[in-house]
């Protein structure tokens, strides 16, 4: 499973893309409102090019921030 | 009953009003056009006789009784308006004027020695007399009017030793976004450090001063663990935190290396950008991976995207810390943005086996970057009303261009105090 964290475009119908993420079976985790970012989990990979009516980007989540 | 000299002023000089006058004090009034040489005015005063100064009303005569005039005065029939006695006039010695000024001046003198002394001897605030670690110092921290007062500074790093003397007793509000770790304990170190930069004072051993905005609330949001490392959704998160929160300043002394040329982050540059329209200014450091002067690195990620300040570090004397990244990538973004201390810089630090004392000496980006989020806080304080992005704008303005050294490597210089 990994993490991914989602760009949202503006004006998007939230409730349509969980739908559509809970069709291919991604799992919605967390809304980062004040920034307009959601974080999913997936077994497969996913990409913008898979909510492209939603998101502006799709990153995976990466451990490799340091001090 | 008093006696002596009298100047009366009369009301008129009529006969009638002369021979009341006459009769009432008892004396012969000689007018002052009969005065001669043989018949002087003092002889015929002397004699208990009055003499009339026609030109001027005023009639001067010896010997009276003061109750009298008074009753001559109240009484509106009475030709007598006014009277005193007469007055002593001496010769001006001059002498005796300089030896009066003499004296007052020596009086004054008194007065002056006095003041010299209080001035001389008056307690002097302690803060000219504090030391300073020298990135302080280059910053200009001496001319500081402000503190960083009321002004929410967060610190995304690996936590804060709460325990630390310079923090026990100050209020501080914190989160972990690190799982089964704390926010209020930091066995690394680097946020305690980093903490201190921005938000610390004096040192509780020596005194120094190394913190910049002393007063300002200090948050902290624990997103690297205690190895030092973390998350993009982690810092996401705390960010998301730290806005909904509206604090001002968020404090990232983290980084992620990116390759020549790539990119900055979609995510990053979102979240920035987000952060400037809730009025939330994001400092990150440029990153730790140049070997200068041959080898300089791009700036990391997130100090590259261009809705975060990034800052690069210099040393002592005032060169690019060798490990300092560079704005090698500006047709992408990831340009510097400013400079600020970053070498060997003394800050809170977790007493422990290892590290005998409460601070300890580092170096880094990291370090630099502490110093821009407390200098950001005293801009806040000193201009309320001014936008995170102003404020960014006032940080690159008011930094000052370091001979020798590029853009590229600095920005728009080291920043300073204003």
């Amino acid at each position: 499973m990994k993490i991914y964290l989602a760009v949202l475009k503006n004006d998007i119908n939230l409730e349509e893309f969980k739908r559509n993420l809970k069709e291919k079976k991604i799992k919605f985790l967390e809304h980062y409102k004040s920034v307009g970012i959601v974080k999913l989990q997936s077994e497969k990979k996913i990409s913008e090019n898979d909510f492209d009516k939603f998101c502006k980007s799709i990153e995976e989540d990466k451990n490799n921030l340091t001090i | 009953m008093e006696k002596g000299r009298y100047i009366v002023l009369l009301r008129n000089q009529e006969k009638k009003s002369l021979k009341k006058v006459e009769n009432e004090l008892q004396v012969s009034i000689t007018s002052s056009e009969f005065l001669s040489k043989e018949n002087r005015s003092f002889e015929v005063i002397n004699n208990d006789n009055g003499v009339l100064y026609k030109n001027l009303g005023v009639v001067v005569v010896e010997n009276m009784d003061e109750d009298q005039l008074k009753k001559a005065v109240k009484d509106d029939s009475n030709p007598i308006i006014y009277f005193e006695k007469e007055r002593e006039f001496f010769p001006a010695d001059e002498m005796k004027i300089i030896s009066e000024l003499k004296k007052q001046s020596a009086e004054i003198l008194d007065k002056i020695n006095e003041l010299e002394q209080y001035l001389n001897n008056k307690p002097i605030p302690q803060k000219n007399f504090v030391e300073m670690e020298w990135g302080l110092k280059a910053v200009g921290i001496e001319k500081a009017l402000y503190t960083g007062k009321g002004i929410d500074v967060c610190i995304l790093d690996t936590g804060l030793d709460l325990s630390h003397p310079d923090f026990a007793s100050r209020e501080i509000e914190g989160k972990s976004f690190i799982e089964g770790e704390d926010w209020d304990k930091d066995p690394n170190g680097h946020g305690t450090h980093c903490a201190g930069i921005s938000a610390g004072n004096l040192r509780s051993d020596n005194g120094k001063r190394y913190g910049i905005a002393k007063d300002c609330n200090l948050k902290i949001a624990k997103v690297l663990s205690n190895k030092g490392s973390g998350t993009t959704s982690s810092v996401v998160d705390a960010i998301d935190w730290a806005i909904s929160k509206k604090f001002k300043v968020l404090s990232l002394s983290l980084a992620a290396p990116v390759q020549l040329n790539e990119k900055p982050s979609v995510l990053f540059e979102t979240v920035g950008m987000r952060a400037l329209e809730n009025n939330c200014l994001i400092i990150a450091a440029a990153g730790n991976d140049s070997s200068r002067p041959s080898i300089p690195k791009p700036v990391s990620a997130p100090a590259n995207s261009v809705s975060i300040l990034a800052v690069a570090a210099i040393d002592g004397q005032m060169r690019v810390a060798k490990f300092s990244n560079g704005g090698l990538n500006p047709s992408t973004g990831g340009s510097i943005n400013v400079c600020a201390p970053g070498v060997d810089i003394m800050s809170s630090y977790p007493k422990s086996a290892k590290n005998k004392n409460y601070y300890f000496g580092l170096s880094g980006t990291s370090m630099a970057t502490p110093h821009v989020s407390g200098l950001a806080a005293l801009y806040m304080e000193q201009f309320p009303d001014k936008t995170a992005k102003e404020i960014w704008e006032m940080i690159e303005t008011n930094a000052k261009p370091i001979e020798g050294l590029k853009y590229r490597d600095i920005g728009s210089g080291l920043i300073q105090i204003i």
